[in-house]
């Protein structure tokens, strides 16, 4: 996870509008340094920490939410939405990592199983135990984790498509001009 | 069409031999200017410069293909000029001038290429904007491709020169190996005593035993992040940082102050430049600049362009600087007249982080209780915004008692992770196993199975931590320092309630 931006110059002697501004600066740039990334849905780790970034933004936003008024609040709905977006993609992630390292551990268990019961195995034994492990009985955990796992990859492609459409979308509104118009305007007032 | 505020905003790019970096922002009243967006890339358009005398076809693309980006950036945020200068690499290449054109046609940014004087000039206005310039001081920019030595005295230049040794140069010429070796750092350093002598001699005409060097430009922002303290930098310090580069590669240093590992790869021989200019100029003191060139650029463009509106916007209606916005300025306005003792940053904050931590504490009981998952959500969302609180209010406070409070937060939202991201888990393959055919849920069984053996064991962690936080003294320790500002602010709002 990366690390939240220092914010540099904040003044304690400064106005709380004064000090608004410049915290939703680097909050903001924060934000966008990964835009590059967006369009790179195999950057797991760098979309995660995107997400983080908006966190950090969403959550600054509503501190200085009475600074900010109606206008803010908009800003603050359209970085949740990015940040619950890219929550979804996340949780895919997670469980694709999940189910991959549990039908590793099967492989494993059940090549420890087939080898203990061969060492075993009397020579009459032995084709039944070898047709045993090519086919696997119904009740066989792989047939589950095979079909989650695919349906999890399915359903993260859906989550990126969904997340990239949003980022689009947000985009051509001009979300990231209005983001930063948070950072100039408080100082607007106070000269 | 643009409002007032966007028409201010400046795009300022410095296109370095190591770097491209680009400040938005706009200069406010007092001399300086507030930044709105940044962006650095390492590019390293220098790289190779020495041994060929020209930039590299693949130094040139990457550094086309930044500014197209940087470009777009500046549009994206609204900046209604964009002004860019290139540096000692462009000025030094014989393909100098290709470059330029293929940035103007490919990119759309007119470049001008300054000489070292107008680089000491932009650097020391820029300087000016955030450091106190009285007294005698020798500024250093130490760049990728070229060194910017200035003298002033109270707030006057007295000389300047410009000497052709960067950190990028010195890396080309001799660090070879990764970490640095003891022999090339010690290469480096003479060689850039010896380039530095003769300069520094021209541009130290007057004895200066109160004489403070700057240092402005990445090599001295990263080298701040590499002493234990910024504010008492002398040349052991420095020497120390240097024996300690010899032992980490340049991923392990990209990774310990977080720039990309492109630019940690040139940082050993930058340092060994400021160690070298500290060495020969014995300074009172040794500070870090944090503003230079791109800041002093967007100065000079807001001058030319308030040259040009005066003339123009005579009688348009706007009044003592001010610009008009779409926020809601009723209230901002509002927050501005409240300056004084009640309403200032670090009583506010002290209300808000008490409003934060109270919520915390309401959240813990259900928490703790485990019957609602929501429980632990809350509180993880809770110390979230609680740390959002905390992170912005800490110069507001002394560090000795505000630091284990702030780390508790972090400790807060980290130990209820475990939990909070198998209690998702859980929920999700639940809902799977429901409508999964016959014949998939043994594999889903065993999937469950696992995540609650491992939130059972995170759970026990977490009763134990929340558990000896509640019980311990920092509730008490939160209320002390922090809720008196909170019953303050509850006072005056029920005041004005009162009066309304």
């Amino acid at each position: 996870m990366s690390r939240a931006w220092e914010v540099p110059d904040l003044d304690p002697k400064a106005s709380v509008a004064e000090n608004a501004r410049r915290v939703i600066a680097v909050r903001t740039a924060e934000f966008y340094s990964f835009a590059p990334l967006v369009p790179h849905p195999e950057y797991e780790e760098a979309l995660h920490d995107l997400r983080i970034a908006a966190k950090r933004l969403r959550y600054t936003l509503e501190l200085f939410r009475p600074q900010l008024g109606q206008f803010g609040d908009r800003q603050i709905d359209r970085v949740r939405a990015v940040q619950e977006a890219l929550g979804t993609l996340h949780d895919h992630d997670v469980r694709i990592v999940l189910i991959g390292d549990e039908l590793t551990q099967l492989a494993v268990e059940q090549s420890h199983d087939a080898q203990s019961a061969i060492a075993e195995a009397s020579p009459e034994e032995l084709p039944g135990i070898t047709s045993a492990s090519l086919r696997p009985p119904p009740d066989d955990p792989r047939r589950g984790l095979i079909a989650l796992l695919g349906r999890e990859h399915e359903a993260r492609r859906a989550a990126y498509s969904e997340f990239r459409s949003l980022w689009e979308s947000l985009g051509a509104q001009g979300f990231r001009r209005e983001l930063v118009s948070l950072s100039v305007l408080p100082l607007a007032a106070s000269s | 069409m643009k409002t007032d505020w966007e028409s201010s905003l400046i795009a300022a790019i410095d296109i370095g031999s190591n770097s491209i970096k680009m400040t938005v922002g706009r200069a406010n009243a007092s001399g300086g200017v507030d930044e709105v967006d940044w962006a650095s890339e390492t590019v390293r358009l220098g790289q190779g410069l020495d041994s060929t005398g020209k930039l590299s076809d693949s130094r040139m693309d990457a550094a086309v293909e930044t500014l197209n980006r940087f470009r777009q950036r500046a549009e994206q945020v609204g900046a209604a000029k964009i002004v860019a200068v290139a540096t000692e690499a462009t000025r030094a290449a014989a393909n100098g001038p290709a470059f330029l054109q293929r940035v103007q046609d490919e990119a759309g940014v007119p470049i001008r290429v300054i000489g070292g004087d107008d680089e000491a000039a932009l650097t020391f206005r820029g300087l000016g904007a955030t450091s106190d310039l009285a007294g005698s001081v020798l500024v250093a920019d130490v760049g990728g491709g070229s060194t910017e030595l200035i003298t002033a005295r109270d707030r006057q230049i007295q000389g300047s020169t410009s000497i052709p040794l960067g950190s990028g140069r010195l890396t080309d010429r001799f660090i070879v190996d990764d970490p640095p070796t003891e022999s090339e750092m010690r290469s480096s350093e003479l060689a850039a005593g010896d380039a530095l002598a003769g300069p520094l001699g021209e541009v130290l005409t007057e004895r200066g035993d109160d004489r403070r060097v700057i240092i402005v430009g990445g090599t001295g922002e990263y080298m701040a992040r590499l002493v234990p303290d910024p504010s008492a930098i002398n040349l052991a310090a420095i020497r120390a940082v240097l024996a300690r580069l010899e032992q980490m590669t340049a991923a392990s240093l990209a990774e310990a102050i977080q720039i990309p590992e492109a630019r940690a790869r040139v940082l050993p021989a930058g340092i060994a430049i400021v160690a070298a200019i500290v060495e020969r100029v014995k300074p009172a003191k040794v500070e870090i600049g944090r503003s230079g060139v791109r800041v002093g650029l967007l100065l000079q463009a807001s001058d030319a362009i308030q040259a040009g509106a005066s003339k123009t916007r005579i009688g348009n209606g706007r009044t003592n600087g001010k610009v008009k916005s779409p926020f809601d300025m009723g209230k901002v306005a509002k927050q501005v007249e409240a300056k004084g003792d009640e309403h200032d940053f670090r009583e506010t904050m002290s209300a808000l982080i008490a409003q934060r931590w109270e919520a915390v504490w309401k959240a813990v009981p259900v928490a703790l209780e485990g019957a609602d998952i929501e429980g632990v959500h809350d509180v993880r969302v809770a110390s979230r915004r609680l740390r959002a609180a905390m992170d912005i209010a800490a110069p507001a406070f002394p560090k000795s008692w505000y630091r284990p409070l702030h780390r508790t937060a972090k400790e807060i939202t980290s130990s209820l992770g475990e939990v909070r991201d198998r209690d998702v888990l859980l929920e999700a393959l639940r809902a799977e196993r429901e409508s999964a055919p016959l014949p998939e849920r043994p594999g889903i069984d065993r999937l469950i199975a696992r995540v609650e053996r491992e939130r059972s064991v995170a759970r026990v962690e977490l009763e134990s931590y929340l558990g000896n936080l509640m019980a311990g003294p920092v509730r008490q320790e939160i209320e002390q320092r922090f809720g008196q500002a909170e019953r303050r602010k509850s006072d005056r709002n029920g005041k004005e309630q009162g009066k309304s």
